[in-house]
């Protein structure tokens, strides 16, 4: 499949007073067209630095230190600000967290739709304003003309993430990609809008990152996965592979503190024990060392080296290394 | 719903105006010995003018009501010092010149501190900020009867820059606009910086920077507009300030406004003048307050004015 | 046989408790605030102004052979600054410096004290409006709300021609309306604290209502109750530079920055520049220093700043 998007070697950090915060490091990961793509990894993961490093919208003291991003040939860590304007919103759209937030209270949502048509598309009011009404549709708000003059408080947090996609997807963006797009909704809400953007990304054709810490999500809407730990990219592989097939521990984890229909209610939960590592001081060698019930000595020592399982499926991990102990994911967690 | 609000802030405005009228009547009467005839002899005139208005000789319950009924009239009365002119003449005649030269200091108070302001957010931590709020530190510490005087011994006596203690031309309002615009100018910089930075930090700013919209457009749209919010909160507070600092800068200039004849009723102790300005002035900012709070509710559409938005 | 592994491939054992213990130690906020608050120079710089300035206006009368009063028609009137006379001397001959030192006395003491008083009488008030609610809270706002709508310096003003001078009257005068402010922000605070789920909480496992003030409400409140005592002791200070000013103030001999400066403005045609100088530079630093120190203060005691 022809890639629309690249990253490679990724890697962020922010220059703050008690010293340097490695965000992201040495992240890579590639989307090809029509496909969504799920990032998933607990809060401080390096996740949403991530994604907002793509849109390059990382704010002082943030940066990208080294690595590429390629978007459709064009090399985006290089780009001039400038150019930038004409591929946010455009060419690469984002939609985020909390609705609540995220749209201005003290502007007409239709405005706030309408600002981007006419910037990119250089359309009139009238036609920009039809274009509003009809995403408005498309989204599923109804009375579409009448809730372009509203303001965002007279909006429910589902119906305003329903707002947000369609000022995302006004501009027929190539790539969307959706931070955390369901987390601060409820749970019926989470589905409608889940259901809602697979059923416009078969419309449209627009390739998705979904970036979320609910393997539920994932299950249910993503093709490939990565998940992300500590900064980097510890395992990557298609839906299947990551969740029938998973080989890093902290997937392991991962799968077995989300509950699920298909094993006997009586399992329990396991979460994963400690927290995640202080990148203030990144670890030299696994970041999921300290909190892995496998650890071997070498983990603590050294990195783990990328091991190819598939063309899809690689897993960064030292348990598979030829001289490692066998260890199997179907065992639980032995503590 | 917007009316059963403005209804009750009216009543509530009304029952401040009549705890003023009501504590300065009071006063009035409290003085020691009677205000009307100790200290200075009061010409004959006066004193009849007096006696005529304040029916000094009625038990106090009518007096109070005599008073009262005048206040709903508009009428303040007459004043000790000047015998042939009634407080409102001298009120109708210092307005305009405190006016405009309150409206000045405002204005430049406004404009040049949300633009400080706004600068100073744009610039954290860099020279531009460091320079606001240099200004908005100085302007909150040094009172206007420091600055004013300083304003006078350089601009005025020693470069010979500005006229010294007239009030003709704008030449001549520029030394007072500034003394009298510090204190406000210092306020609004500091929050509108403070505000801005936080608006800055909000969610739907990234929405918007993420729309591939240009920074110019982010920060006027997105970014000042809300930030001005709070601003225009204050805008009362501000007035406030503006007039009491007139009472001083209008007497150290001598610009012939309700400021200067306030300060001089005090060290003249001529009660009815200082009673009726206190009572001009409050009623002025009690609207001042009350118009401010209806146009935040007007420009903020979160603010539902009927739930009482404080 | 159990399988040998390279020693690089052994397990590592490690118990439950030690992977689940808290990496970052924990700091008090207090004592956190009280790092940040060092950590700020300007802040830090305004503390240390202060304490001088209170040092200097109680020991430097002990310093000087002058008393505030003490006039020299004869040969000691308007003399520049000098061994003799520090800051030089006025119009009627007194020592400026010696008066700057008492002027700094009235002017801490009435800063401080309305301070205080707005405190004592603000949280006593709106505490009792937080917590009571209802009808109480109803007439008690609506009392504030009417005495909210007076101009503060006019009410002053007002007060002061009045009643007789001194010390008292001002303090007096400046606290009538002064604790307004107070008592709106202990309420406001009290009745979002009273929201705050964590109080919920410790109410629904049983903690009584002096647990939950002692343990919750006062220690909350008492990051912007602190705030505002600092940001009240400037304008309080102000407030009596101002009425000294026009007149209504301290009444003479008594020095006083405001009546000083007042004395000082022919000087600006004379040019007996330390006549207004020397007040005026303490009114504003010491103007400088509190809200420099309240600035710095806010910064540190404001939670949503931790990082």
């Amino acid at each position: 499949m022809e890639k629309l998007l690249e990253v490679n070697g990724l890697e962020v950090s922010f220059q703050l007073d008690k010293g340097e915060v490695q965000a992201v490091r040495g992240v890579s990961f590639s989307l090809a067209r029509g496909e969504t793509l799920a990032i998933v990894g607990e809060s401080g993961s390096g996740k949403s630095v991530t994604a907002l490093a793509v849109m390059r919208l990382l704010q002082h003291p943030g940066r990208i230190k080294g690595g590429e991003i390629c978007y459709d040939g064009i090399e985006l860590t290089r780009m001039e600000e400038k150019g930038m304007f004409r591929i946010r919103g455009a060419e690469i759209a984002m939609i985020f967290q909390d609705p609540m937030t995220s749209l201005n209270p003290t502007m007409k949502v239709g405005e706030q739709i309408i600002e981007g048509l006419r910037w990119h598309r250089k359309m009139g009011t009238a036609e920009a304003k039809a274009r509003a009404a009809e995403m408005l549709k498309r989204v599923g708000i109804a009375q579409a003309e009448r809730r372009l003059e509203q303001y965002p408080h007279e909006f429910s947090g589902g119906m305003r993430q329903r707002v947000m996609i369609a000022m995302a997807l006004a501009l027929n963006p190539k790539v969307l990609i959706a931070d955390e797009p369901t987390t601060a909704l409820d749970v019926t809400v989470q589905a409608q809008i889940l259901e809602l953007m697979k059923m416009l990304q078969e419309e449209t054709g627009t390739s998705i990152i979904l970036i979320t810490h609910d393997l539920g999500v994932v299950a249910e809407t993503a093709d490939r996965v990565c998940v992300m730990y500590g900064g980097q990219v510890v395992e990557t592989g298609t839906v299947n592979e990551c969740f029938r097939q998973a080989r890093h521990p902290y997937t392991w984890g991962l799968l077995q503190s989300m509950p699920r229909l298909d094993q006997p209610r009586d399992r329990e939960l396991q979460p994963i024990p400690g927290s995640p590592p202080d990148l203030y001081e990144p670890p030299q060698g696994c970041p999921f060392a300290d909190r892995c019930p496998y650890a071997m000595h070498v983990c603590f020592e050294e990195a783990p080296p990328e091991t190819r399982l598939s063309d899809t499926h690689q897993v960064k991990c030292w348990l598979e290394d030829p001289e490692a102990p066998p260890v199997e994911m179907d065992q639980p967690f032995a503590w | 719903m917007l009316v059963k609000y403005v209804m009750s802030r009216l009543l509530q405005m009304v029952l401040t105006l009549w705890v003023i009228a009501t504590v300065t009547f009071i006063m009035m009467k409290a003085i020691p010995g009677d205000p009307f005839s100790n200290e200075k002899k009061l010409p004959e005139e006066v004193l009849r003018n007096l006696y005529a208005y304040y029916q000094l000789d009625d038990p106090l319950p009518v007096q109070y009501v005599h008073y009262m009924k005048n206040l709903v009239l508009l009428d303040l009365g007459p004043s000790f010092k000047y015998e042939t002119r009634t407080i409102n003449e001298i009120v109708a005649e210092g307005f305009p010149v405190s006016a405009q030269l309150g409206a000045q200091a405002l204005l430049v108070a406004v404009v040049a501190g949300l633009a400080l302001g706004v600068l100073a957010a744009l610039r954290q931590n860099r020279l531009l900020d460091y320079f606001s709020m240099l200004v908005a530190v100085l302007g909150i510490s040094v009172p206007s009867f420091v600055l004013a005087p300083i304003l006078q011994k350089y601009l005025g006596v020693e470069w010979e820059l500005l006229p010294v203690a007239t009030w003709e031309g704008f030449a001549s309002t520029v030394m007072p606009t500034i003394a009298l615009a510090a204190f406000p100018l210092a306020s609004v910089t500091r929050l509108m910086r403070s505000s801005m930075v936080e608006v800055l930090t909000q969610d739907y700013v990234r929405t918007a920077r993420a729309k591939g919209l240009p920074p110019l457009f982010v920060i006027v749209r997105h970014t000042i507009r809300n930030a001005i919010l709070p601003v225009v909160t204050v805008l009362g507070p501000l007035t406030v300030g503006v007039l009491t600092g007139s009472f001083v800068v209008e007497s150290i200039f001598s610009i012939p406004g309700i400021g200067k004849y306030f300060v001089e009723s005090i060290t003249n102790r001529d009660y009815p003048l200082i009673m009726g300005i206190t009572l001009f002035y409050s009623s002025l900012l009690i609207i001042v307050n009350f118009l401010v709070d209806l146009a935040y509710g007007w420009i903020d559409p979160r603010i539902q004015l009927a739930k009482g938005g404080k | 046989m159990e399988p040998v592994y390279h020693p690089r491939f052994q397990r590592v054992s490690r118990s439950r408790p030690a992977m689940e213990a808290i990496r970052r130690p924990r700091v008090s906020y207090w004592r956190e605030s009280w790092r940040r608050l060092r950590q700020n120079a300007l802040a830090m710089a305004g503390l240390i102004t202060i304490v001088l300035i209170a040092i200097l206006s109680i020991v430097g009368p002990m310093l000087s052979e002058y008393e505030y009063n003490e006039q020299n028609l004869q040969t000691g009137r308007n003399l520049p600054p000098s061994a003799e006379h520090w800051f030089g001397t006025d119009d009627l001959g007194r020592d400026v410096f010696v008066r700057v030192c008492e002027g700094g006395r009235i002017s801490l003491t009435i800063g401080l004290a309305a301070a205080m008083i707005d405190m004592g009488i603000g949280v006593v008030y709106g505490g009792i409006a937080g917590l009571r609610g209802g009808r109480m809270d109803e007439v008690m706002m609506r009392i504030v709300d009417v005495l909210w709508g007076l101009p503060y310096l006019l009410t002053v003003i007002l007060l002061m021609v009045i009643l007789p001078p001194g010390l008292g009257t001002i303090i007096l005068a400046l606290t009538v309306t002064g604790w307004l402010n107070m008592a709106r922000l202990v309420r406001g605070q009290v009745l979002q604290l009273k929201q705050q789920e964590y109080v919920l909480a410790a109410q629904a496992l049983g903690a009584s209502t002096s647990r939950l003030l002692v343990k919750h409400l006062i220690p909350n409140a008492m990051g912007p109750i602190l705030i505002m005592l600092t940001l009240t002791v400037p304008s309080a200070i102000f407030a009596e530079a101002f009425l000294s000013f026009l007149g209504l103030g301290v009444q003479a001999p008594v020095a006083s920055w405001g009546t000083m400066i007042n004395d000082a403005l022919v000087t600006v045609l004379s040019g007996e520049w330390w006549r207004l100088f020397f007040p005026a530079l303490f009114l504003c630093l010491t103007m400088l220093a509190f809200n420099a120190f309240g600035d710095g203060l806010r910064d540190a005691l404001d939670p949503k700043l931790r990082k």
